[in-house]
């Protein structure tokens, strides 16, 4: 009975696939006449459901919203997944260093007390971070720098340029933001 | 916004298998033009499965009016990530595993609010079937559509638009194995069911 329990899924599986019974399984079914019978209402079952595949009419109207909606719009362009890692993992590593001062009162660079300038150099640096020039997660520090200069301002974020910034958060560094003169 | 019109000689897909058997090529070939962005193109593969992904749609969420939004859905997806579609693997099988995605969705978002009716649901004629064919046929699947959801999809999706169990598994977001035991349950109780002392059915619904 466990064998007939086995081999009726197997005959089932052909059928599904639509391809003959093995020796194996035919030779069976010459011994088993519940599983002749088992296979011969199968076989008809999936003859029915093959034949006559009920199919409602789409709306006419339908293609033409379709075409509609998607108007002169083009496919969206392709995202690769090593520049997606590479980029939520650099704006993960800006927030951090951005958070990070803000929490501490800029005691330690003393920017928080030049108002202003501490909010342009954050927007800037998110900036950066979804700038197509932006593609690199370790070498998001001279990205940033370089993405700001067209703004015709300098900053330096870490005296270590290039330094990971997971890292030297794991590490326990607090990172600070120095604004330099200008020249 | 430019209304798109459909190339005259794109024939519609009324028998599915035929499409997926002859037009590979020809959709593939269809397939990479929109990729690059031609309107025309994917204009042509939307009536090539427009009506195979409808009536797929409509048999997972049972209302015609949730099948349109959900069929257009589909296919405003579907054009938006083009250029993620991998041409090694059939267009199809992608395609229709954004329909279920969407209709499961849709489901998860909203209860059915109506129970598919009759009219809904016309068989695909053959010209030497006979009106006691066509019954039996409509009634074979007004049958499957109580089984339980997975069980009928498979079975939809295997017998229905002849995907093999491998595609089944991927559109379905499961294993072959997984599939195979669902089309066994599925047939095992569909012929039950249609036993001629058989009880009727209940009905399983989605959730």
């Amino acid at each position: 009975m466990i064998k007939c329990h086995f081999l009726r899924f197997r005959i089932g599986a052909a059928l599904d696939a639509g391809r003959p019974l093995s020796g194996r399984l035919e030779s069976h079914l010459d011994h088993c006449p519940e599983c002749a019978a088992w296979c011969h209402t199968q076989r008809a079952l999936a003859g029915r459901l093959r034949q006559t595949v009920p199919m409602a009419e789409a709306p006419p109207f339908l293609q033409e919203r379709i075409l509609r909606t998607i108007g002169n719009s083009r496919p969206q362009p392709e995202v690769s997944s090593w520049m997606w890692w590479a980029g939520a993992v650099a704006a993960a590593a800006v927030v951090a260093v951005l958070a990070i001062p803000m929490s501490q009162g800029g005691r330690q660079n003393g920017l928080a007390d030049t108002g202003p300038e501490k909010n342009l150099l954050s927007s800037d640096v998110l900036l950066a971070s979804t700038s197509p020039h932006f593609s690199s997660g370790n070498s998001w520090l001279q990205s940033a720098v370089a993405i700001d200069q067209p703004l015709r301002r300098e900053f330096t974020l870490l005296k270590e340029d290039g330094l990971n910034t997971l890292r030297a958060l794991k590490a326990g560094f607090v990172p600070s933001i120095v604004l330099p003169e200008k020249d | 916004m430019t209304a798109l019109t459909l190339p005259m000689e794109i024939p519609s897909a009324a028998d599915p298998a035929a499409v997926a058997a002859a037009g590979g090529s020809e959709v593939a070939a269809l397939v990479e033009r929109a990729r690059l962005g031609d309107p025309a193109a994917f204009a042509a593969v939307v009536a090539q499965f427009e009506k195979r992904t409808f009536h797929f749609v409509l048999g997972m969420v049972g209302n015609s009016h949730d099948a349109e939004d959900i069929t257009q859905e589909t296919f405003v997806k579907t054009w938006q990530a083009l250029r993620r579609y991998r041409p090694q693997h059939s267009f199809c099988t992608w395609l229709f595993t954004i329909a279920r995605r969407t209709a499961l969705n849709h489901l998860r978002a909203r209860r059915p609010t109506e129970e598919l009716k009759d009219h809904d649901i016309s068989v695909e004629e053959n010209p030497g079937d006979t009106t006691a064919d066509r019954d039996d046929a409509s009634a074979i699947w007004a049958t499957a559509r109580r089984l339980p959801p997975d069980q009928y999809d498979a079975l939809r999706l295997c017998y229905g638009e002849g995907f093999a169990v491998k595609e089944v598994a991927r559109i379905m977001n499961s294993n072959s194995i997984r599939v195979r035991v669902l089309l066994h349950r599925a047939r095992r109780r569909m012929a039950e069911w249609l036993k001629p002392e058989s009880p009727e059915p209940r009905t399983a619904p989605r959730s």
